[in-house]
């Protein structure tokens, strides 16, 4: 087992790398000069932008910049935002804890209604609640989600005023989690269900039920064990869209969050800043695959040996 | 074991509810005598050296005295400075300085202060942003004694005294905090002399003040004297309007700024709210208008796209109202205001179309007019109004001109501007002193590969930049007045600016809250006079 | 594996009469297409003319779906936006599928180091949320819609290069393949000739379900405003105005959102029915 673990731990090393190159490459094609967009809009002198040019280490040729990035990076000093002065790696730890929220809210809303309605819809195919089912999973993927937002800040918070828009606390975070959740519902509920229809036919199952045991014991005990296999590597893919359907969210909820620094950051050309994000995306998606990875391999021994 | 599926939701649900009961407004409110801001950029460093931010600007106010201040209707009034005197030479003023002041740090305010705050503005290693520039020719700072200190330019300096007056940039810091806590944590921890003290800082997401009870030295445009009467000052970010609207309605700000103008009437006319709208000063938005690039090159077609977009009617429609049409290169807020450039381009899209023929753009296949073959086609690039867009362009169709706006991101812009791939810019500038006619109208200021300026007209001329320099040197206010009138009379006539509208800065405010008081530069609100009623 | 023959098609046909989701689902698509199509003709007003109305005039019998800020009709400009909604969609897709195949029958067929690096890149594509992908290839291409477009497209590449390498590398062991190798054919021939026909099917689904995602991450682009420049109407820059005004027009946010919505769901659904169809041979498309 740990012989698997570590396999797969070295192979996220090489994924990192490269994304991390990629991405110093790909801010450098960006149009703009950094200095001139930070001071934009301020009568600064030559010599001024000169100097500041040199502070923040511009007129290094490209390849001395991303070397000395990687250097940093690794002793964990992630650089200063041009934009602001402060450590890149502060500024991103005050982001996070919102992203992260939203991301939890999200997977909760998004796990909790797709696995009850997908359980349900899968015991009961072509049901009324079947149907229901369906017919909610494909509105969630076709509805764009910061119509949804918009919609949802319109009747629950501006008309009856039940959840406040603004604000930091768990109340504030109901609205953005519903719709961040909504884009994973349709996913994880049509999966379950098809897994769940797959499982009950299977041998093992008509054995347990031979022996006597009630349906509920059945199916939760042995069906949804392995029904859960491929709905666990979902969510797993799904993380991407937990973050990225945060941008939306973060915007049209004024929410503070990694999604809207990185915005933020590439319009501005805050290069430390948005390296520093997309190699902690990066990571934290390779980690969450690799976490899935695990949980995988403990649900399904056989994955562990090949 | 079903029901643990479905109940779950429920609980979860109730759950969020009951937690959400202390956030609602009536319950768990903040102290009496707190006024809390909603502001609608964030706010990343708090020391004035450095900043260049208007919203960081609205903080800072608060914390930071000046040597002299100035009101928003122009007039000068001693602050930490009892007299000054100008030199006979216009190129130092001698500053006298109030002895009984002392830093919220408990230290003493003296000349060393000065100093110490002038000199380290130009310390490269500060990084300053905006106070830098503000110096001007800034030669040095002489502490003569203890309460007494001259400030030298290299040459006569006009903006002088009313750059020393700005809030934003030129508040005394407190030389034993800056040394005690570096540069970097003073931005966040700032210690001044103003009548609020720094309490903490969350970095884009609020700033808390407290009240200095020592504060007696306010300037004397206020009627209140000594320590403020209000305990606290909360500033929220909160960048999306109509959260931030929301937000005011809902009691959990009291005061909201840039209120969208489509949401003035319904607070004006409300019974718990009102609004008070100032006209900023500085450069209104215009459209520069680039003379090196056809088919703008041609000074006819430049002034026909003045003459054919109605500027009231575009600017009543966008604004609902509130704002209010320009005409000039600096806003009628703006001292050395010009009344003459009303009478310039008014609205006459019979004139437009005279001058278009005259050029040779005969009307055209679809409307536009062409000229040997090509369509007369103008490319606008937009950051700051695109909204402006739609009737504009529907204005300049009806003369027969092709208008592309093209809305960009700052790092584009930057790009087409510095290469000279562009015929129309947008450009606003908050000041309050005219000098700012400088920076789009320098002949040194055109943008190129390596320096980004914002003379985007790329037009200079010798006789231009002697009317610039004139008006930054003339010490005399009449003297001053009359070049500045012959400077935005020039500029209007070689058409290389199309002024359309004042900023309106709206703010909206429960009327429990009085004494509100607009800094000079109609942009931010001071509270130091304030109060709330019950 | 083949596709479906012309006796299938029929059998198809009546299959979706009977399945309700997608029949209504077909309707809609026709509705949306037709007035897409003949919108200029449909239009009561031109969808760039200010002042028509009253600004931000309510719904009302002259202006059914209300007008916008500058006195449009938004009736006119969301039939305005529907041609331009579908083609970018469409187009993204297209964009994908073809570049998405290439990069996945490549990897699939060839193997090793190729097929190492690039599954690497895929798996690198794939793990940006799909937004910031998009945001990053606009502010280094500009804002525009062939950038949308581009943006969008470059997004599904992976999608496509991933299910397209499992099945060219499932065809790659086929009987016949390997006997046409025998005999000489060289790789080309052989991916063109006789993989790229067993892998039709699941690209085919693909694309389909992919549209109403295209669309509507174009639109979201559109909402951020990095799409379209004015005064062109399309519906996501509708809905960002819709937003600002949001407490004061709630037509300018209800209409377009809910043509976006129909038009994607309908979408869905006969894609979804086209996913049955086709399904008995596929597994996890």
């Amino acid at each position: 087992m740990s012989a698997y673990v570590l396999r797969r731990l070295l192979g996220t090393v090489p994924v990192l790398v490269v994304a991390t190159t990629v991405a110093f490459l790909v801010l450098q094609l960006i149009p703009g000069d950094p200095v001139n967009l930070m001071l934009a809009g301020v009568p600064a002198s030559q010599e001024l932008r000169e100097n500041l040019r040199k502070r923040l280490g511009l007129d290094q040729p490209i390849h001395v910049q991303y070397v000395s990035f990687v250097a940093r990076a690794a002793r964990g000093d992630l650089g200063i935002s041009f934009r602001t002065r402060q450590p890149v790696a502060q500024i991103v730890a005050q982001q996070l804890p919102a992203t992260l929220e939203l991301a939890a809210g999200g997977m909760l809303v998004g796990i909790t209604f797709g696995l009850s309605m997908g359980i349900v819809a899968g015991l009961r195919p072509n049901s009324p609640i079947d149907t229901l089912t369906m017919l909610v999973a494909i509105v969630g993927i076709s509805i764009p989600g910061y119509w949804t937002a918009m919609l949802l800040i319109y009747f629950f918070g501006l008309r009856l005023g039940w959840v406040p828009i603004v604000g930091t606390g768990l109340p504030a975070l109901i609205l953005p989690s519903i719709v961040v959740g909504s884009f994973a519902v349709g996913d994880i509920a049509r999966l379950v269900r098809s897994s769940i229809m797959e499982v009950r036919n299977e041998d093992y199952i008509r054995t347990a039920r031979s022996k006597g045991l009630p349906e509920r014991r059945v199916v939760l005990r042995h069906a949804l064990r392995n029904a859960m296999i491929p709905v666990v590597t979902l969510i797993g893919l799904q993380m991407g869209l937990f973050v990225g359907g945060g941008v939306i969210t973060e915007t049209v909820f004024a929410r503070q969050g990694v999604g809207k620094l990185l915005v933020d950051a590439i319009l501005e050309k805050d290069y430390p800043v948005v390296q520093a994000v997309i190699l902690l995306i990066t990571a934290g998606y390779v980690y969450a695959n690799f976490a899935v990875d695990i949980l995988y391999s403990v649900l399904d021994p056989r994955i562990r040996y090949q | 074991m079903r029901w643990i599926w479905k109940t779950t939701p429920i609980v979860l649900v109730t759950l969020a509810f009951a937690l959400s009961v202390p956030s609602l407004p009536g319950l768990g409110q903040p102290a009496a005598n707190t006024i809390t801001w909603g502001e609608d950029r964030e706010v990343v460093l708090l020391d004035p050296r450095v900043t260049q931010s208007r919203h960081e600007a609205q903080v800072i106010m608060h914390i930071f005295d000046t040597l002299l201040f100035r009101d928003f209707d122009g007039k000068f009034y001693p602050s930490l400075a009892e007299k000054w005197e100008v030199s006979k030479d216009g190129k130092s003023i001698t500053f006298n300085l109030r002895r009984d002041v002392k830093f919220h740090d408990g230290t003493e305010f003296t000349a060393e202060a000065v100093k110490f705050t002038f000199d380290s503005i130009l310390d490269p290693k500060l990084g300053s942003q905006g106070a830098i520039d503000f110096l001007g020719p800034y030669e040095s700072t002489q502490v003569i004694d203890k309460y007494t200190v001259r400030v030298n330019w290299k040459q006569p300096f006009a903006a002088a005294l009313t750059n020393l007056s700005n809030p934003w940039l030129m508040g005394i810091v407190s030389p034993a905090a800056v040394k005690k806590l570096g540069d970097a944590e003073f931005a966040k921890a700032p210690v001044g002399t103003g009548p609020f003290k720094f309490v903490e800082f969350v970095p884009r997401v609020r700033v808390v003040l407290e009240r200095n009870d020592q504060y007696r030295w306010a300037p004397k445009a206020f009627r209140h004297q000594g320590p403020s009467r209000i305990a606290r000052l909360l500033f929220r970010t909160i960048p999306d309007a109509s959260t931030r609207m929301g937000a005011l309605e809902k009691g959990e700000i009291d005061v909201a700024d840039a209120v969208p103008p489509i949401d003035v009437r319904r607070f004006r006319g409300s019974r718990d709210f009102d609004v008070v709208i100032g006209d900023v000063s500085g450069i209104p938005l215009s459209y520069l208008l680039n003379t090196t690039r056809p088919p703008l090159d041609d000074v006819r077609v430049r002034q026909a796209i003045m003459y054919a977009v109605d500027r009231a009617k575009v600017t009543e429609q966008t604004f609902f109202g509130v704002a209010k049409p320009a005409y000039g290169p600096i806003t009628t807020t703006t001292p050395g205001y010009w009344a003459g450039v009303e009478k310039m381009y008014p609205y006459d899209p019979g004139k437009a179309r005279e001058l278009l023929e005259a050029a040779g753009w005969k009307p055209g296949p679809g409307g536009v007019r062409m000229k040997g073959g090509q369509p007369l086609e103008v490319h606008h690039i937009s950051l700051l109004e695109p909204e402006l867009g739609v009737p504009v362009q529907a204005a300049l169709k009806e003369v027969g001109i092709k208008y592309d706006f093209e809305t960009v991101t700052k790092a584009r812009q930057d790009e087409l501007v510095i290469n000279n791939q562009y015929n129309v810019g947008e450009i606003r500038w908050v000041a309050v002193d005219p000098s700012v006619l400088g920076i789009p109208f320098y002949s040194r200021n055109v943008p190129e590969p390596g320096k980004f300026k914002f003379n985007w007209s790329r037009f200079g001329s010798p006789e231009l930049d002697r009317l610039i320099l004139q008006s930054d040197t003339a010490v005399d206010p009449a003297q001053r007045n009359e070049i500045l009138a012959r400077l935005q009379r020039t500029v209007l006539e070689r058409a290389l600016i199309f002024p359309i509208h004042i900023s309106p800065q709206p703010i909206a405010f429960k009327r429990s809250i009085q004494g509100m008081r607009f800094a000079q530069g109609f942009w931010q609100i001071l509270f130091y006079e304030s109060t709330v009623s019950r | 594996m083949m596709p479906p023959s012309r006796g299938g098609v029929l059998r198809s046909l009546r299959k979706l009469s009977r399945n309700p989701g997608a029949f209504v689902g077909a309707w809609v698509l026709l509705v949306l297409l037709v007035a897409a199509a003949a919108g200029r003709s449909l239009a009561p007003y031109d969808p760039n003319q200010t002042s028509v109305g009253a600004q931000l005039g309510a719904p009302e019998r002259a202006h059914p779906l209300g007008t916008d800020r500058y006195g449009r009709d938004m009736l006119s400009r969301i039939l305005a936006g529907a041609r331009l909604s579908l083609p970018i969609g469409l187009l993204a897709v297209s964009f994908a599928m073809v570049f998405g195949t290439l990069l996945g029958l490549v990897t699939g067929y060839f193997g090793g180091r190729v097929d190492a690096l690039g599954t690497k890149v895929i798996d690198i594509m794939l793990g940006f949320p799909p937004i910031m992908l998009a945001l990053l290839i606009i502010a280094i291409l500009g804002i525009g819609i062939s950038n949308v477009v581009l943006a969008v497209g470059i997004g599904a590449v992976p999608r496509f290069a991933r299910i397209v390498r499992g099945a060219t590398i499932s065809a790659r062991e086929n009987v016949y393949v390997e006997a046409a190798r025998a005999i000489g054919a060289g790789p080309a021939r052989l991916l063109i000739g006789h993989i790229l026909p067993n892998v039709a099917a699941p690209i085919i689904v693909l694309a389909t379900l992919y549209t109403g995602r295209a669309i509507l991450e174009s639109s979201a682009l559109g909402f951020l405003g990095m799409g379209v420049q004015p005064p062109t109407p399309e519906w996501g820059s509708m809905l960002s105005e819709g937003r600002e005004f949001m407490r004061h027009a709630w037509w300018l946010m209800v209409f377009p959102g809910t043509a976006l919505f129909l038009t994607v769901v309908s979408i869905n659904l006969l894609g979804d029915f086209l996913r049955q169809v086709l399904d008995p041979r596929l597994r996890g498309a």
